[in-house]
Order: structure tokens, then C-alpha cells, then sequence
């Protein structure tokens, strides 16, 4: 079996993950984003990466940040072309990156997410009183990075916002706020590690600082569609109050795996060698 | 005694968009449809709650209306993406989805679709970083093409004549986060057919570049005319809409020493009112308004 990882920086989590699928059984190559390129000539495409032969290719981890979206997008098209099993199957990137969309998806799909507004200019936030109660949550977006992630605590907060905001945004969204602590869950297949980010005065602690905590067989099941929904096989999702906040690839392989105790990489392997071995 | 008019129609247009062109648009469509409303993206407002997802202008619910024209930019992805996907899942009719919206805004990827239902196009490649670029053009040989991937009107489109030159551009690109297509160029007189897709019909015009331009954009200076063009470039387009799931689109070919090729696909077509009048809204509309009226069949 032959697989790939496809990463920005070789961090000591790429070279972790790498061994692990060498311990699986994979004969496994490492490669930067930045050397693969893509060509079509008359009615085929060639993946351009080194030495390797996508050809020869059983599967493929992808993990490079949602900038690269435009690149990745016909990557995950042409890997699926070639049966080359890909954690992130195609339209992914394209849902994932944009954060509003994925928050529609998820709500269209019937998973239990925040109720939301979005729109382009901050004036037509006036709506807002008559659909949330305070306090809310509001976040700015330029192209695909979120600029600004905002607690409006009343009507005159977020009026003060209204007359004070100058910049042009690509995406404003305002969503219910959910004073809970987060679970951040990672998914691998049907399997589910959780750990728990304690809510502060000061916000909800960093990721660092959480803990293990066993989500509840709702919340497991939860996170499981949501990736699916999204064609993520492999996934981090958050939930606040049993509600999807977000859904991305990036896999935080050594923090939750510290924080557990427990070896991520192995179940990654795995589970890649259960799907390519049928 | 003239057809009474039914149906509603809304016009999703961009941010920056052209009124010219709107207007132009918006005349036809007013003769189809007894309700028509216009609606530039950034006035929308996107309502999710409980499985549903609303789409309001000031309080008329877009979800309600019979058939949706989305006419947006590439730089409206963020809040068009959403848009479009609202509205193919309501029951209005929409000519075009989030998907083709994304392809076509995509100069490689539109290639990479097309060649998988042997359409013709040319050798194109796209990389991350400029030495992945520089490799693959090598094969290409110079002349080469260079595209930023969600240039329009002919912008981002550069020829480059030799590898230096190759270097220092892809050098800017990269600075400024732009990924980067670069095409094999094949030479001909700045011209190419436009064959716009109005359901099962083609329209073809041939543009012809400014004096001194290799590109043939009306934008920059060019010009265009309706012309009779020969069958297998109306197979051409109507085959890559297909293949793109568009209804209405316009697909760019210039002819090379083995035949047509396509250029790309254009989700948002100028409708070149200053040299066709408003013959292509004409066209549009009607298109819209006989989907429209299947569908209620």
C-alpha cells in the first residue's frame, strides 16, 4: 500500500503521522504543497509531484491551511478521479473555508447549529433586535480569514458598532451566543476524542488548557454527521451547548492527544489501512 | 392579444455591479415576468435557523420567487456561494449553481472539467509556488500564458515570453498570495468567438482585441459582432455548459492549426449592449422564463 501526506511544513507531527502509517503497513512519502503542480493536455491530468507516481498512490492525508482552497479543490477532483482515497473528499475545501457557508450547510443538513445572520454591510444588521436576544455574537470575514470575533452585549452595543465599523467586510455574521464550555472533538472514522475547553470571564480557555472529558453519545453522534456532511472523514468540530460551531481538517494530533493521553496517529492509520484494504 | 405575464423573477448582481448592464436586464425582463426585483449581494441578508435557511431584501423573502438570475462576481464568493446554494435548494428555477460558480471562476479547474468530456483545451497547468510553475512550463516551451486564477476582462492575463520574464512575474504573484495557471499560448489575431449558451440555443460573437492587444476583450477596447459560426463551436459550447451544469453561460473558443478550442466559461457574460443592443438579455430572459414555465407543467 501507498500513501502520501501532503503538508506545508514538515513539523514533528508530520513526522509522527508518517510513522504511524509506516507502522501500518504504508510505504509513505512526505511532501511539501508547494512542490506539487497540476496539468491537463488533451483529456488527461497529471498530479506533477518529485518522483512520485500518483499513479501508484492508495491514499493521500491532506494538511494545509483552507488558503489553499483553490489549489487543493481540483487536487481532491483529480485524486478522486484516480481512486486515490483522500481523507477530504471534493467541495470540502470549497464549504470548510468559507466559514458562513459551512454554518449554512450544517443548519440545511439538520445538524444543531447557532441561529444565524449574515450579511455584507453592517447597516443591515438592523434586523438583528427582532431575530436574537442579546447577548450575540458577531464576526467579521475578509475573504476567508475571520477578522474580528466580537461579544455584543446589548442593541446600543451592537448600534455603537453599527455607526463605529468603517471597513468594507466580505461576510458579517451574527449568531446566537451559547454561554457554554466547548467540546472540541476530534473525528477519525466512527471514532470520537473529545476534550473539553472550560468557559471563562475571559472566554473559553485555549485548547491547551483543556481537558479530557467523554462527550455524550448525542454529542459523538453529532460530531460524526457533521464531518460526514461536509465529506470529512477526519475532522475537528466544536460544539457549544450541543450545537455546531465549526468543522475544519486541521487535526490538533499532539495537544489532544497529550491532553487524552492517547496516540491519534495510530486510529489515523488505521483507519486509512481499513479503507484501502477494503 | 398579448400573453399575460406570471411569474416573479429576482436578479442577484454583485456588489460593484455594472447598471448599464442591469438595466438592460431588467427592460427584458419586466416584458416576461409580472413581478421582477433586482438586488445587488450586499444588500441581501442570510437567515439560518432550525434546518432553514431564508434569504431577505428588506422583508421580501428571495426564497419565494419563481426563477433567480445570479449574476456575481468571482470576488463575491464569500456570501455568493451561499446565495446560489439557497436558492437551487427553493423551488425557483436558477440556470446556474454554486458549483459551476466556483468552476468557472477557476480558470484551471474549468479546463480540468472540460477535458474530462474530451472537449478541446489547451495544455494548462496550476501550481502553489513559482518554482512547481517554472518546471512545468519548460514543457510548454515560451510563448507561455499566465492567468491569476480569478482574473476577468482580460485582467491577470499576461504573456511571457521567456523563463526571466516568467520569473519575475511569478514572483509578484506570489507575494500577493495569487495562485497561478499558466497555459500553453497558441498564436492568433486578438480574436475569438464568444458562443453564448441560452439553453439549447447559441449565439456566437466574434470579439476582436484593440489595436495592439493580443487578448480580444471588449473591456479594453475591442470590439464584436454577431456572426453565423460553424457548427462544431456551438456543439463545443453547448457540450461545456453541460459539462458545467449551466443553462445560460458564455464559452470563449479561439481557433487554433487543429481546430477550436476553448478559452474558458464565463458564469457572469457581459451581454456587449453598446455593439448587440439587448439582444442577449432578450435571450436570457426568455430562456429563464420557458424553464420557468416547464417547470410549473
Amino acid at each position: 500500500m501507498n500513501s502520501l501526506i501532503i503538508g506545508q511544513r514538515k513539523t514533528n507531527e508530520m513526522i509522527a503521522l508518517e510513522s504511524a502509517f509506516k507502522a501500518e503497513g504504508f510505504k509513505t512519502d512526505y511532501i511539501n504543497i508547494a512542490k506539487l503542480g497540476l496539468v491537463t493536455k488533451g483529456t488527461e491530468t497529471e498530479i506533477k509531484a518529485d518522483s512520485i507516481d500518483f499513479r501508484k498512490l492508495d491514499a493521500c492525508f491532506i494538511a494545509v491551511e483552507p488558503k489553499f482552497v483553490q489549489f487543493v479543490e481540483p487536487l481532491l477532483d483529480e485524486l478522486a478521479d484516480k481512486g486515490v482515497f483522500c481523507q477530504i473528499k471534493p467541495e470540502s475545501y470549497y464549504i470548510t473555508s468559507n466559514r458562513p457557508f459551512q454554518m449554512v450547510v450544517l443548519n440545511q443538513k439538520g445538524l444543531p447549529a447557532p441561529k444565524m445572520l449574515a450579511v455584507s454591510e453592517i447597516s443591515s444588521l438592523e434586523k438583528c433586535p427582532e431575530l436574537f436576544s442579546f447577548p450575540v455574537m458577531l464576526k467579521t470575514f475578509k475573504g476567508l480569514e475571520k477578522t474580528q470575533s466580537i461579544i455584543v452585549e446589548s442593541e446600543l452595543s451592537l448600534n455603537a458598532l453599527i455607526n463605529g465599523m468603517k471597513t468594507e467586510f466580505d461576510a458579517i455574521t451574527i449568531q446566537e451566543f451559547v454561554e457554554a464550555d466547548q467540546m472540541h472533538m476530534t473525528v477519525i472514522g466512527k471514532n470520537v476524542f473529545s476534550v473539553e475547553r472550560k468557559w471563562t470571564a475571559k472566554g473559553v480557555a485555549a485548547l491547551e488548557n483543556a481537558i479530557a472529558k467523554t462527550a455524550s453519545k448525542t454529542e459523538q453522534e453529532t460530531a460524526i454527521k457533521a464531518a460526514k456532511v461536509l465529506g470529512l472523514d477526519i475532522a475537528s468540530v466544536r460544539l457549544y451547548g450541543g450545537k455546531v460551531t465549526n468543522v475544519t481538517p486541521k487535526i490538533e494530533f499532539e495537544t489532544v492527544g497529550r491532553i487524552l493521553g492517547k496516540d491519534l496517529y495510530k486510529p489515523t492509520a488505521q483507519f486509512f489501512r481499513a479503507v484501502v484494504k477494503g | 392579444m398579448a400573453k399575460a405575464k406570471k411569474y416573479s423573477l429576482v436578479i442577484v448582481g454583485s456588489r460593484k455591479y455594472k447598471k448599464s448592464t442591469i438595466t438592460a436586464f431588467l427592460g427584458e425582463a419586466k416584458k416576461l415576468f409580472s413581478r421582477v426585483l433586482f438586488v445587488p449581494l450586499n444588500k441581501i441578508q442570510i437567515f439560518c435557523e432550525n434546518g432553514a435557511t431564508k434569504l431577505y431584501y428588506k422583508h421580501i423573502n428571495l426564497t419565494e420567487f419563481d426563477a433567480a438570475y445570479v449574476r456575481i462576481s468571482s470576488k463575491d464568493f464569500v456570501l455568493g456561494e451561499i446565495v446560489l446554494d439557497v436558492l437551487r435548494s427553493s423551488h425557483a428555477y436558477v440556470p446556474t449553481s454554486t458549483e459551476s460558480y466556483q468552476i468557472t471562476n477557476h480558470k484551471y479547474y474549468t479546463v480540468k472539467e472540460l477535458s474530462k468530456v474530451s472537449l478541446p483545451i489547451l495544455p494548462t497547468s496550476l501550481s502553489v509556488s513559482p518554482e512547481a510553475t517554472q518546471a512545468i512550463v519548460k514543457d510548454f516551451g515560451y510563448p507561455v500564458v499566465v492567468k491569476m486564477l480569478s482574473g476577468f476582462a482580460g485582467k491577470g492575463v499576461v504573456l511571457v515570453q521567456n523563463a526571466e520574464q516568467l520569473k519575475s512575474i511569478l514572483d509578484t504573484l506570489h507575494m500577493f498570495d495569487e495562485f497561478v495557471s499558466a497555459q500553453k499560448y497558441e498564436k492568433t489575431e486578438a480574436k475569438d468567438i464568444r458562443c453564448y449558451v441560452l439553453g439549447k440555443k447559441v449565439i456566437a460573437v466574434q470579439r476582436t482585441g484593440a489595436k495592439g492587444d493580443w487578448r480580444a476583450n471588449i473591456s479594453r477596447g475591442g470590439t464584436a459582432e454577431v456572426i453565423q459560426t460553424k457548427k462544431n463551436y456551438e456543439d463545443i459550447a453547448l457540450k461545456a455548459a453541460e459539462a458545467l451544469g449551466m443553462d445560460i453561460c458564455a464559452v470563449d473558443l479561439i481557433e487554433t492549426k487543429e481546430g477550436p478550442v476553448v478559452i474558458e466559461v464565463n458564469f457572469m457574460p457581459g451581454p456587449f449592449t453598446k455593439f448587440l443592443g439587448s439582444k442577449i438579455p432578450k435571450e436570457m430572459m426568455q430562456v429563464i422564463y420557458n424553464k420557468v414555465e416547464g417547470k410549473k407543467k
